[in-house]
């Protein structure tokens, strides 16, 4: 299973990592807000391997959605990314940390990594 | 700046961090997003055959990706430099050591008191004055709000975490959402950051302020993971 789900308010952000993971073979649903991942998790949301989420969703938290996540989806694991300071609570609850200004074959090779540890 | 605050240092570099959390944040998005847009452009230069093409197109792309690496590093070491005034020494601290010397600090009319309930064996692993810092805003705050008489401060242990609330009879919180909102403020002549400070400390702490829906007034607390019950936070924001 290569599905990631991409949690980020980001645009940008949203439009060009997704490009560059589905290049690599993984299968990418992106969501832009917290009341959008609230929805989609609230709702019967499919399986995924990993969740990449964002720190500040511009209408929450990304930390406040771990708990949520963790129980819709007990088998997924949970990347949180940060541009800047992130929060250290979100560090402890997700799975993994992914700094968002990484190069990407830095950050592929980093979630690679966190997949196959969490597998 | 007042100098005879002994809080005045660490606010004002807490201040900064907050007043510009924003924008680093929003400037790393870009920086991530140019620099993954540069990689697909690249990769794709390297996979598809173009005849005639100029080369300067890869030499600029290059130069694209090394002003985004220089624009990147310069975030980096402005937040080094602000923390680099200070660095704060994280240690087992008494909880109520903290909000003692908030009590001190605090800069408020004559007329408004705190009745301190706080248990002397609550210890957080942090930075004293950083604490106090939190727990001065959150005084203030209710303070101002309540204009007058005795604000309640108590704090109890909630499992690993120690819950320290601060609690006032002003009008109350109507928008929580709102009040942590950098720059938000229902009182003339208040910058809004207060309660932001605050939450930006507890998060460094590894822990949260969290906004309380009281029957009456407003209530304000922190939870803060107790010393030794948690992996020491991760550097510095």
């Amino acid at each position: 299973m290569n599905s990631l789900l991409l949690i980020d308010d980001d645009e940008g952000n949203r439009l060009t990592l997704s490009a560059l993971l589905e290049d690599e073979g993984f299968e990418v649903t992106t969501l832009a807000s917290f009341a959008d991942a609230t929805t989609l998790l609230e709702g019967n949301p499919p399986a995924y391997r990993a969740v990449l989420l964002d720190h500040s969703l511009g209408d929450g938290y990304g930390t406040d959605l771990i708990p949520l996540l963790r129980r819709v989806l007990p088998n997924t694991s949970i990347i949180a990314m940060s541009g800047s300071v992130g929060s250290d609570r979100m560090r402890q609850d997700a799975d993994a940390q992914l700094p968002k200004g990484l190069h990407f074959p830095d950050f592929l090779a980093r979630l690679q990594a966190v997949l196959s540890a969490t597998r | 700046m007042n100098l005879g605050d002994p809080l005045a240092t660490v606010e004002l570099l807490v201040l900064i961090e907050e007043s510009t959390g924003a924008l680093r944040h929003d400037v790393r998005n870009r920086i991530a997003s140019i620099r993954n847009l540069a990689f697909f452009v690249r990769r794709k230069l390297g996979t598809e055959e173009v005849p005639d093409r100029d080369p300067r197109v890869t030499e600029f792309l290059g130069k694209i990706e090394g002003e985004v690496q220089r624009t990147d590093e310069l975030i980096d070491a402005w937040s080094a430099r602000v923390q680099g005034v200070k660095p704060l020494a994280p240690q087992a601290v008494k909880l109520l050591e903290s909000v003692r010397l908030a009590v001190e600090a605090v800069r408020l009319p004559a007329g408004i008191t705190f009745e301190l309930q706080v248990p002397e064996s609550l210890e957080i692993e942090t930075d004293r004055e950083l604490l106090a810092c939190a727990v001065r805003c959150l005084l203030e705050n209710a303070g101002q709000a309540q204009g007058s008489g005795a604000v309640r401060v108590y704090a109890e242990r909630v499992e690993n975490d120690a819950r320290l609330v601060v609690c006032d009879e002003g009008p109350g919180i109507t928008d929580s959402a709102r009040c942590l909102e950098r720059f938000e403020s229902t009182k003339p002549g208040h910058l809004g950051l207060g309660l932001c400070i605050a939450r930006r400390i507890a998060t460094r702490c590894a822990g949260q302020l969290v906004i309380g829906t009281p029957t009456s007034g407003a209530e304000v607390s922190l939870l803060l993971p107790i010393a030794g019950t948690r992996p020491a936070p991760e550097g510095e924001p």
